[in-house]
């Protein structure tokens, strides 16, 4: 973590911080590995039961909402099991802490949690004041059943007001059972903060309160006279007065300033609702553990910020409930989390799955999970362990009686990696694809399904191309085609070129990016001022940039931006392995690739490859098209990770001098160059031994 | 419908996915008769002057001047073209308008059932208007009902504080029994407010060597636990799939029922009425037809 970055609580010094391998608590690493259970949903006899066989999984972690809705019994009185045991959440974390079990809480103010009302009163919900409201002023319905209910704004007074008193209700209860005192080592704000999933760039909010807000951010963007009028290309325009637009219509690259900005707008106003969350739990005394942060599955781009995230609490995930068909989607977020945050760590993996999402089978629940570490997750919350109300497929009853027919590969799998300590193994990884952010708000705005959410798009199987709008805006081809386009060659070659990269974005901090790195980004005519400083870093540093198909001489929309190109040396123009262009730049060198998003896929790997060799990049080829190889290397074991992302099986086959490779999910031993078999969508970790 | 406070709990994974994997098998069967090579749906969204400015298939996106749709009455065609499986048009702005209506519709303190039937009265109202579907759903091709008579239908079909019960039974006796089951109790106010599997009976099994006697035994467990049973259903795998196949053909069903693998021990008056109509039709009936 960058020192820079880290939050520090004025009042009390941290008894527990976030560290690269978990969660570091009286100076002792913890590894971050929970097991979810909800108390009030179960018969408090079966608490004690059902904590025995979470802890028999191997699991030293448990992890549980505390929904506002379930504790308050009147407005701002709350019942913490004074008249009802299910909600004796101090009882719970006793049993918890005689079991030597940590404890991560997850307060809300929104849950989820499949409760009817999100884990809101409904009260709260009915009063218009806290509602957001859509383009033509209607309530925003969250369609989750078994009833759709109106979305609250972030940005309402009212809303937040009541939030509070909620959090500061549970900061009472809890803050004698923090760590070293009791067994809660972490505390999560607020949860899955994407506008509850209606993520349509102009879906929402244009309630009162948020085009308040949003007028307040926009004089804050442009504070000088006639900034904004410029920007937006609206002569006499001044921020009181402005609308947020409702859709994107085409028109110039000046006519996306204001979708550009609303968009932006949003992204903060997720930031902010968190990060007041976050504020009211340190402000009453619960800032000595960390604050974390799960954005939910689906959503890549806007307005799911997580570097930006950990600057307002200590570390961000993204949950993950994928089939096994769906192992490419897991490859992109987790690979992502690698590159982003500073523990990549999945606040729900799914075993089993909410009833009304498609079905996610024992196997899919195993495979998600050894593709999860495959990628590079370090830590992880399963969710569910315990079973429960609108849930199925725990590896334990709501009874507290393990399944072993589901139990019994958790408990191998969990024995296994904390045998090889996978919390502290690595996957050294120095090529970085980086995306855009504004080119991610151009794709969002001109989502020609919008309002439809793009995350929903994604998970249904539209590939990015055909998510995004094919409008030019002035720009010779349409940039978010072109983006999508480029972005998907170049991770290709990437992986043909067999480097082991990492995914993230432009507000990742550049202290995080890596020595000497070699950095590839899509370039759709424009680049935004964070993406320009990052790359320029990177090549600075004796990195290596690979960008196109333009040298991008402003950002985004129109803004004029050479912060790159003014530092450029003059280009060399050469053919092979493709036409590219190199110019010195510092210690490092930039590639402008002219015809990127049409570029032959050989002749780009070829090209990365002898970038990668010269900087001395870690390698990691890969076995065919839809098998991936990952090597994780500690101080005590090496684990090589294999991912059939295809449909037929694969099989790989070792070196015939090599060690021996043992699964850590079943024990079955390869022996030097025994072909290790791979089902369709499945995954092996194996252990090098001998 | 389901109600706001269902408890959905004990619902065994395996019992579950077998369920919805054995109607999934055999529906892609009978889809199989009838689909197109290719596949897959077809989203074509049109601009204020009738040209294409999106297209996808299956996911992925087709170039736009590769999709000719001058007029919504050539989408058969398109779609016959393309291989699709189904095909949606969409005039400018229709997404947009089909969420505020429905946001419009749709009343938050609501019941499920009337909420759902809010929105389906959106969709159908928009259809043939800003949405253009081929071939049209069945949607498009009767009104829909409002909650009301839904709300009397269903629960004549399962009154309240009744149970339906529904097992599939493996016979192979080296694999587990119960292939997948489904308890669903109809609460008090009209409202589903319970739905799960066997494994809520704290695994009281069947016994191997005539379930069909058992299975009366488990009834009665079930009406002393869960609520009195309306409909109790308890087939063979093989003829869950036969009947899911055939659109449960009354000839399936009754054949099912003279060879003892399907077992229906709980009959309301509906359903002893249907099959009454099916046997007389089936008499009626001139031999070979």
């Amino acid at each position: 973590m960058d020192d820079s970055e880290r939050y520090e609580d004025a009042g009390a010094p941290a008894a527990v911080t976030v560290g690269p391998e978990g969660l570091v608590a009286g100076g002792r690493t913890l590894p971050l590995f929970a097991g979810a259970i909800h108390y009030w949903r179960l018969d408090p006899q079966v608490w004690p039961r059902a904590l025995d066989a979470l802890a028999d999984l191997g699991l030293r972690m448990a992890c549980t909402y505390v929904p506002w809705e379930i504790h308050e019994v009147e407005p701002g009185r709350f019942d913490f099991g004074e008249t009802d045991v299910r909600r004796d959440l101090g009882r719970f974390l006793d049993l918890c802490a005689e079991r030597g079990l940590a404890v991560l809480l997850r307060p809300g103010p929104h849950v989820n949690a499949e409760l009817t009302s999100f884990g809101f009163p409904p009260r709260v919900l009915a009063d218009p004041r806290c509602q957001a409201r859509s383009a033509r002023g209607s309530r925003v319905l969250v369609p989750a059943p078994p009833r759709a209910f109106p979305a609250p704004s972030l940005a309402s007074p009212v809303f937040r007001d009541e939030a509070r008193t909620w959090l500061l209700a549970f900061a009472d209860r809890v803050r004698p059972r923090l760590f070293p005192a009791g067994p809660v080592v972490g505390l999560q704000a607020d949860n899955e903060a994407t506008f509850f999933f209606r993520t349509g760039a102009f879906d929402q909010d244009y309630s009162e309160a948020a085009v308040a807000a949003f007028r307040r951010w926009l004089a804050r963007r442009y504070p000088g006279p006639g900034a904004l009028a410029e920007a937006w290309g609206a002569p006499g325009l001044e921020a009181a007065a402005a609308t947020p637009p409702t859709a994107l219509n085409g028109g110039d690259r000046r006519a996306l300033a204001p979708a550009l900005d609303w968009l932006r707008f949003k992204e903060d106003l997720v930031l902010e609702f968190v990060g007041q969350a976050a504020r009211t739990l340190r402000e009453a005394g619960l800032g000595t553990v960390p604050l974390f942060h799960n954005l939910p599955m689906g959503d890549g781009g806007t307005p799911a910020d997580l570097a930006s995230l950990e600057r307002e609490v200590d570390l961000v995930g993204v949950d993950l409930y994928h089939p096994r068909q769906q192992l490419g989607l897991v490859r992109e977020t987790v690979l992502h989390l690698a590159g982003t945050s500073r523990l990549p760590f999945v606040p729900e993996l799914g075993v089993g799955a909410p009833w009304y999402l498609p079905a996610l089978s024992v196997e899919d629940g195993r495979q998600l999970l050894l593709a999860a570490l495959a990628y590079g997750t370090r830590a992880a919350n399963l969710y569910m362990i315990v079973d429960r109300d609108r849930w199925y497929g725990a590896p334990v009853s709501g009874r507290g009686v393990r399944r072993e027919d589901v139990a019994g590969f958790y408990r191998r799998l969990l024995g296994a990696l904390a045998r090889v300590r996978w919390h502290a193994l690595r996957r050294p990884a120095r090529a970085v694809l980086l995306r855009d952010r504004s080119e991610g708000r151009l794709a969002a705005a001109s989502n020609p399904f919008d309002p439809f959410p793009p995350g929903a798009l994604r998970v249904a199987g539209f590939e990015a191309e055909a998510q995004v709008g094919e409008g030019t805006f002035g720009y010779p081809r349409p940039p978010a085609l072109v983006a999508a386009r480029a972005r998907a060659r170049l991770d290709q070659a990437l992986r043909a070129a067999g480097l082991a990269h990492v995914f993230t974005d432009d507000a990742l901090a550049p202290g995080r990016l890596p020595a000497r790195p070699l950095v590839c980004v899509a370039a759709p005519g424009f680049l935004s001022a964070e993406t320009q400083g990052l790359l320029l870093t990177a090549a600075r540093a004796g990195g290596a940039v690979v960008l196109g198909p333009d040298l991008p001489v402003e950002a985004e929309a129109g803004r004029p931006c050479d912060r790159l190109v003014a530092a450029l040396g003059p280009g060399v123009p050469a053919d092979r392995p493709l036409p590219h262009v190199r110019h010195p730049c510092g210690a490092g060198v930039v590639i402008q690739v002219p015809a990127l998003d049409a570029a032959d896929p050989a002749a780009l790997a070829a090209l990365l490859a002898t970038l990668g060799e010269d900087l001395g990049l870690p390698t990691e080829p890969a076995p065919g098209d839809a098998v991936d190889a990952l090597w994780h290397r500690g101080a005590q074991a090496t684990v090589l990770a294999l991912v059939n992302r295809g449909e037929t099986e694969a099989v790989v086959r070792g070196e015939a001098e090599a060690e021996d490779l043992v699964d850590l999910a079943d024990g079955t031993r390869f022996g030097p160059g025994r072909p290790v078999p791979l089902a369709p969508g499945s995954v092996r970790l194996l252990e090098v031994v001998g | 419908m389901i109600g706001p406070d269902v408890r959905i709990v004990d619902l065994e994974d395996l019992r579950l996915r077998r369920l919805v994997a054995l109607l999934a098998e055999a529906g892609a069967k009978e889809a199989a008769t009838r689909t197109a090579p290719g596949g897959g749906t077809l989203l074509v969204l049109r601009g204020p002057d009738g040209g294409v400015t999106k297209a996808v298939l299956g996911g992925h996106r087709l170039p736009p001047e590769t999709v000719d749709l001058p007029d919504p009455a050539a989408l058969p065609a398109l779609r016959q073209r393309l291989g699709a499986d189904l095909a949606v048009a969409l005039e400018p702005g229709a997404i947009g308008e089909a969420f505020e209506r429905a946001q419009l519709a749709i009343r938050p303190e609501s019941p499920l059932l009337d909420q759902v039937l809010a929105a389906a009265r959106v969709w159908r109202g928009l259809v043939g208007r800003s949405v253009h579907l081929d071939p049209p759903g069945p949607l498009t091709r009767w009104p829909v009902p409002s909650a009301a008579v839904l709300r009397r239908l269903v629960r004549l079909v399962l009154p309240p504080r009744r149970v339906w019960v529904f097992y599939a039974l493996e016979r192979a006796p080296d694999r587990r029994r119960v292939a997948a089951s489904l308890i669903v109790r109809q609460g008090r106010r009209g409202q589903i407010d319970l739905v799960t599997t066997d494994a809520h009976l704290d695994e009281e099994g069947l016994d191997p060597t005539d379930w069909r006697r058992d299975a009366e035994r488990l009834t009665g467990s079930i009406g002393r636990r869960v609520g009195r049973v309306h409909l109790s259903c308890f087939l063979e795998v093989p003829v869950l799939s036969e009947l899911v196949a055939s659109g449960f053909a009354f000839d399936v069903v009754d054949r099912a029922l003279r060879s003892g693998r399907l077992v229906l021990l709980h009959r309301p008056w509906w359903l002893r009425l249907l099959l009454a109509r099916w046997w007389r039709l089936r008499r009626r009936r001139p031999a070979g037809a």
